[in-house]
């Protein structure tokens, strides 16, 4: 029983970071590739980290992946946020270096 | 190969999407697919480690996962500021 919820948990998680990964390629602009990264690194550690806490129980392992799992939770908005802003910052840059047209 | 190495190996697989957003855009878009595949890599060495039933490996996917919040920040003020 605790094989097949891991199994299905290690597929989510794959299949997660399968469609985001074809979401950052496929989308055009900087914004719309961010909103890709959040559920791999969310719901897809999520997912690993209980896999393997199903799959071990409480262990030196699963304390270990508990910590990468958070430090992916926190770390992916922090970034997120860091790289939508740098994005803004040289749009608006680029714009106001630009000599205006006129109509 | 258990379950543990088979899934590293199919979600090691979602990096040729990651590699081509790499190759082409601008700078910022490919510093996104940068910090896909890092998110990818850290969960698929998780997976590696589980599936090698060796504990001292899942050190690896922990320091990058430190690392890659502080280069990550590191790169995003150098691409807001200079480059």
């Amino acid at each position: 029983m605790s094989n097949i919820a891991v199994a299905i948990l290690l597929a989510v998680s794959v299949l997660l970071c399968w469609l985001c990964a074809l979401g950052v390629a496929v989308m055009r602009t900087a914004y719309d590739k961010l909103h890709f990264i959040a559920p791999a690194g969310l719901l897809g550690g999520a997912a690993v980290g209980l896999a393997l806490f199903i799959d071990s129980g409480f262990t030196t392992d699963s304390g270990k992946v508990f910590l990468i799992v958070l430090l992916l939770w926190l770390s992916n908005p922090v970034l997120t946020y860091a790289t939508a802003r740098a994005a803004f910052t040289r749009e608006t840059r680029r714009s106001e270096s630009e000599p205006e047209r006129k109509v | 190969m258990n379950l543990w190495l088979g899934a590293a190996a199919a979600m090691l697989l979602s990096l040729i999407p990651c590699c081509w957003a790499v190759l082409h855009g601008h700078a910022v878009e490919r510093f996104v697919a940068v910090q896909m595949a890092q998110i990818v890599v850290v969960l698929s060495m998780v997976m590696m480690a589980q599936g090698y039933g060796r504990s001292i490996y899942l050190d690896i996917p922990l320091a990058l996962a430190v690392l890659a919040l502080g280069g990550g920040l590191v790169f995003v003020r150098f691409l807001e500021r200079w480059l």
